[in-house]
C-alpha cells in the first residue's frame, strides 16, 4: 500500500496544492478564480471528513470535490447569460454569413499555409486566442475547451454541462465561426 | 451545390465526427472552388494547434499562498 486511504489535512496544501491548481486551471484559465477553488475545495473536505469512507484515496477524494466545484462555478454562471443560447442558433450565423450562404467577412485571419505555422510560433496570437476565447458565451467557451484542451470525448462532455450531442456540435460550430470572426478583426499586423 | 454555410458546417462536422461520404465529396467540391471555405479548415487546424499547445503554459501558484492556504486549514474548525 504506497498511498494512504486516511486523511491527514496537516500537509494537504504542500502536497495537492500545485496538482489541483493545475487541474483547476487548465479548466478555467483564471488564476485567481482557481485559487479560490483549491482552497474551498480543502475547506469542503474538511467539512465532509465525516464521509470520508476511504474507498479512494485522499487525493482522488479531493479531486472529486473540486471537479464538483468547477461543475459548480460553470452551472450558476451559465444559467443566467445562456438561457436562450441554443434557440437563437440562426441568430448568430447570420452576422457570419449573408442571405445566400457566402461568408460575409472573406478574410479569414490565415490567408496561406504558411502562415498557419508562423501563427502557431507566435506568442501574440496565443494572447488574442485567449481573448478571443473568453469573449466566448461561457457554456460554448466551456465546451470548446473541452474538447481542445482538455481532450474530453463527447460523451463526457455533454454529461458534464447538461447537454445532448446534437446541442454540443452546434455549441463547437458556433464557437469555430465567432473565433474565426474575432480572430480576424484583432489580427496581428 | 452546397454553400460557404453549409461547407462551413461540415468542417466542424468533420472534426468532430466523420463525415458521409457524399458529404466529404460536396465539401472537396465547395473547397476546389472556394478558398475561404478550404482556409477556415485551416484556420480551425491552427486553433486545435495552439491549443493543445498552449496548455502547457500552466502558472505557479507561488509558496506563500500555499503557507496561507495550509493555516486556513490548520485554523478550520
Amino acid at each position: 500500500m504506497s498511498e494512504t486511504k486516511t486523511l491527514d489535512p496537516s500537509n494537504w496544501s504542500e502536497k495537492y496544492t500545485n496538482q489541483l491548481f493545475a487541474f483547476a486551471y487548465t479548466r478555467t484559465k483564471n488564476q485567481a478564480l482557481s485559487e479560490d477553488l483549491v482552497q474551498d475545495t480543502f475547506f469542503s473536505a474538511l467539512k465532509a471528513k465525516e464521509n470520508f469512507k476511504g474507498k479512494s484515496t485522499e487525493k482522488t477524494w479531493l479531486y472529486s470535490i473540486l471537479k464538483n466545484k468547477i461543475i459548480d462555478y460553470y452551472r450558476k454562471s451559465s444559467t443566467k447569460k445562456e438561457k436562450n443560447i441554443l434557440d437563437d442558433e440562426d441568430k448568430s450565423s447570420d452576422a457570419i454569413f449573408a442571405q445566400n450562404g457566402h461568408w460575409k467577412n472573406s478574410d479569414g485571419f490565415v490567408t496561406s499555409k504558411n502562415e498557419a505555422s508562423l501563427l502557431i510560433e507566435n506568442k501574440e496570437f496565443y494572447e488574442i486566442l485567449d481573448k478571443c476565447l473568453a469573449n466566448l458565451p461561457l457554456k460554448t467557451e466551456r465546451a470548446f475547451r473541452m474538447k481542445h484542451i482538455e481532450g474530453l470525448e463527447t460523451q463526457e462532455v455533454c454529461k458534464e454541462l447538461e447537454i445532448s450531442a446534437s446541442n454540443y456540435w452546434v455549441l463547437l460550430h458556433r464557437a469555430r465561426l465567432s473565433l474565426r470572426d474575432c480572430l480576424s478583426k484583432n489580427k496581428i499586423k | 451545390m452546397i454553400n460557404c454555410k453549409k461547407a462551413s458546417e461540415l468542417v466542424s462536422k468533420k472534426i468532430d465526427r466523420r463525415l458521409s461520404f457524399s458529404e466529404k465529396i460536396s465539401l472537396k467540391i465547395h473547397n476546389i472552388i472556394c478558398g475561404v471555405c478550404t482556409m477556415f479548415e485551416t484556420e480551425n487546424q491552427v486553433i486545435s494547434e495552439c491549443l493543445k499547445k498552449n496548455n502547457k503554459n500552466i502558472p505557479l501558484i507561488n509558496e506563500k499562498k500555499k503557507k496561507e492556504i495550509q493555516e486556513a486549514i490548520n485554523n478550520y474548525k
